[in-house]
């Protein structure tokens, strides 16, 4: 959060959803095998992103991505840029 | 492949793969996702027993067999799994390589019903590869359990490519795909692919290079060649990939059909209320030790009336080796060596080693079919971050448990370099099968009671993680400075595993091999060792005994003595060897007649001064020391470097050697001993 320059301060990442809560991906703020990486498992934009459970230790995080569960560390999350979806009181069902 | 690290074929050069194809022989590849129940179909088509597992990356070698099509020459490969052909990891490169490269007459692409859409895009990408592509929609039953259902004909007609429903673990589907296969093979059947269109730009593009690429081998698609090189520049990388997912969304969502719950009061899916208690906050690190500590507590305790026995048994036939030696008048050096060296490691081995690992290594097999390892990893992922290690490490170091090798060569899973190069060199803290029953002997004897035995063994791992850990945070400051990189790990649905199928599998694998090593590895170690132990140097002293009063001043230190330290080195082929070579050692000194099982030892072990602290120590030395010459020499090829192997096996040696002197000061200044 802190120390993310090139970040506009209103721009949300997967790291600031809340644990239940979706986002839509906007873009991958990161090159190489990491943006790559991301790309190959489904990270594109548009796609409904749902935070699903964190670690004991506070992290990694669990997603669901396109009926995956996939876990990513807080400093790869927050280089995936995500609109989340206001909380309604039905959580949106994905798969 | 915890079970067969040995199944291996190297990826240095082009037509490297055995595979080959022989003239009149089909060659089957068989790719999909992680976690797809790939090797369940394998297994279901080629008979053949290969270990199926339940995390990412996990298959990272290449298994064959032969399958049954009706007499024709087929065999089946089965490639690590893939999320992408875009290459990212070592697996994936195997698997792209191969498909490219051997040209198969026919894949399958396994596909996870559940999970169809992104398995769709790894179909899509291989269909650009290959026409030839029958896709095995695997893991229907539990898709509709989850109330999803597959329209077989509706995917059959967006693909253009055979597709069948299987449910491999209980053979569902399978007649069907071979049937396919054979037509396949034969020519009767043709598939034509339905091409994923890009944008205009990248499809303009690629028809320009293709004019302009050379003449490739009739195999090689010209489209995908061209692709692959525009793909090089990341934002076209970026547009095909996008194409591709889109695609893959619109057939999952004109094939897939998602049916209401048929228990509505059920708020969320047993799956997930699992994962609330395995990787929750306050429970999840809890429940993960204790699960951790019943699977020593019923090794301990299942192990120890077969053990007995089996002692029982091969002492008993020891004594009638003897009398048939005696009736042959053998000379004493051959009974020696042959009945009181070689058959009593075997003895000991077979004994006190065998039940052991074969409770343990079922047991654990399990608890990887059913998916939780990816969820211990998840749980202390953290631990390894803040060691500047890679998120996998958790896996390769579980991998360990069961075989250093196999951790080892498990490490591919691991795509930087340098977070695979901790990963190798701090996998021996992982103390692996062959230490297992050396730490569970010595904890049965300083414990009292089973439940603290099993304490101070899971303690003993507990040592042994923290090392993995704490070297890992040292080299990452050290000779591998970085930060870790990104990682990206699966959680898989549980599933439940076939229990009995996975318990007498391994139990077979397990004690087959023991036995193997026991043959081939053990019984010469302990005629040498014999040897090394009666024979006299000029001074009229043995030369284990030279050796070991050699060691002593070193091993005084670190609260242990010479023999110990000798029996360590003499047991570099195979860890299982260590506590025998040392009762062998100290008995060609007291003449103990029986000297086989686990309650001789305690005997052995008090006649020779040992007090709690040297089998403390001896515990210690065991996990944390250097590895067995199996897993040196699979790190020498894994790494290339002989400096490496070297640093792997001083560095460990080292951190034991502190380890064990710290704890005899500690004793020491608290007087405890």
């Amino acid at each position: 959060m802190e120390g993310n320059l090139d970040r506009e301060p209103e721009t949300a990442t997967l790291s600031d959803l809340r644990l239940g809560q979706t986002g839509v991906m906007r873009s991958v703020n990161a090159t190489g095998m990491v943006r790559n990486r991301l790309l190959d498992l489904g990270f594109l934009p548009g796609t409904r992103v749902t935070a699903v459970r964190r670690a004991p230790l506070g992290d990694p995080t669990a997603y669901r991505v396109r009926g995956a569960v996939l876990a990513l560390r807080h400093e790869d999350a927050s280089r995936v840029i995500a609109e989340p979806i206001p909380d309604l009181h039905m959580e949106a069902k994905q798969c | 492949m915890l079970s067969r690290p040995a199944r291996r074929v190297e990826s240095s050069s082009a037509g490297r793969f055995s595979t080959h194809p022989e003239p009149g022989r089909h060659v089957i590849a068989l790719a999909g996702n992680p976690n797809t129940g790939k090797s369940t179909v394998f297994n279901a088509l080629t008979g053949l027993r290969q270990h199926t597992g339940n995390w990412p990356g996990k298959t990272v070698d290449l298994a064959f067999g032969k399958v049954d099509l009706c007499g024709r020459h087929a065999v089946v490969v089965d490639l690590p799994g893939a999320y992408s052909l875009l290459a990212c990891s070592e697996d994936e490169s195997i698997a792209r390589d191969f498909l490219s490269e051997e040209g198969p007459n026919a894949v399958v692409v396994v596909a996870e019903a559940g999970c169809l859409e992104r398995n769709l895009s790894l179909v899509l990408q291989i269909m650009e590869l290959t026409p030839n592509v029958v896709v095995c929609v695997n893991l229907i039953d539990e898709a509709n359990r989850r109330g999803i259902q597959v329209d077989r004909e509706a995917l059959e007609r967006e693909l253009g490519a055979p597709v069948v429903l299987t449910s491999a673990s209980r053979g569902a589907g399978l007649e069907q795909l071979k049937r396919i296969l054979i037509d396949l093979i034969d020519g009767r059947l043709e598939p034509k692919p339905i091409p994923v269109a890009y944008p205009v730009d990248v499809e303009d593009a690629s028809r320009e290079l293709e004019s302009r690429l050379p003449t490739l081998p009739p195999a090689v698609s010209r489209r995908y060649v061209a692709l692959r090189m525009l793909d090089t520049d990341p934002r076209i990388r970026e547009k095909i990939v996008e194409a591709i997912y889109a695609r893959a969304k619109s057939i999952s969502d004109n094939v897939v059909r998602h049916i209401p719950s048929s228990a509505p009061t059920l708020k969320t899916p047993a799956e997930s209320r699992i994962d609330d208690v395995l990787t929750s906050r306050w429970l999840g690190l809890p429940v993960m030790l204790a699960l951790l500590g019943g699977v020593f507590w019923i090794t301990l305790v299942g192990a120890n009336y077969p053990s007995a026995l089996l002692a029982k048994a091969l002492f008993q036939m020891e004594s009638w080796i003897t009398v048939a030696f005696q009736a042959m008048h053998a000379p004493d050096w051959l009974h020696g060596a042959a009945v009181l060296g070689a058959y009593r490691t075997m003895a000991w081995v077979v004994s006190v080693m065998l039940p052991p690992m074969a409770i343990f290594f079922p047991l654990f097999t399990l608890l990887e079919d059913l998916g939780y390892l990816a969820r211990i990893s998840f749980n202390v992922d953290w631990c390894f971050k803040k060691c500047g290690a890679h998120g996998k490490q958790s896996l390769t170091m579980a991998m360990g448990f069961g075989c250093n090798a196999a951790g080892v060569i498990a490490c591919r899973i691991i795509d930087s370099p340098r977070e695979r190069l901790v990963a190798i060199l701090t996998n021996n803290f992982a103390p692996c099968n062959g230490r297992f029953p050396t730490l569970i002997a010595l904890a049965s004897l300083i414990a009292a009671g089973s439940l603290r035995a099993s304490l101070l063994v899971a303690a003993m791992v507990l040592l042994g993680v923290a090392a993995t850990l704490g070297m890992s945070w040292a080299l990452s400051r050290t000779v591998l400075r970085g930060v870790p990189s990104s990682f990206i790990l699966e959680l898989p649905p549980y599933r439940v595993p076939q229990v009995a199928k996975v318990l007498l599998r391994s139990l077979y694998d397990r004690t087959l091999l023991v036995l193997k090593r026991a043959v081939i590895v053990a019984a010469p170690a302990g005629a040498v060792v014999w040897a090394l132990a009666n024979l006299s140097t000029p001074a009229g002293e043995s030369a284990l005994a030279f050796i070991a009063r050699t060691l002593q001043p070193m091993a005084t230190i670190m609260g242990l003595d010479g023999f110990i330290l000798t029996a360590f080195i003499l047991g570099l082929p195979a860890n299982e060897i260590v506590l025998p070579i040392l009762v062998m050692a100290y008995s060609s000194s007291t003449a103990l007649t029986e000297t086989t099982g686990l309650a001789s030892l305690g005997r052995i072990l008090a006649a020779n001064g040992w007090t709690w602290l040297t089998a403390l120590n001896t515990m210690i030395f065991s996990v944390l020391h250097f590895p067995c010459s199996t897993t040196l020499l699979t790190i020498t090829s894994e790494t290339k470097s002989a400096r490496w192997t070297a640093f792997a096996a001083i560095m460990p040696t080292a951190v034991a050697i502190a380890a064990c002197c710290a704890t005899r000061a500690v004793a020491k200044l608290l007087g405890l001993a």
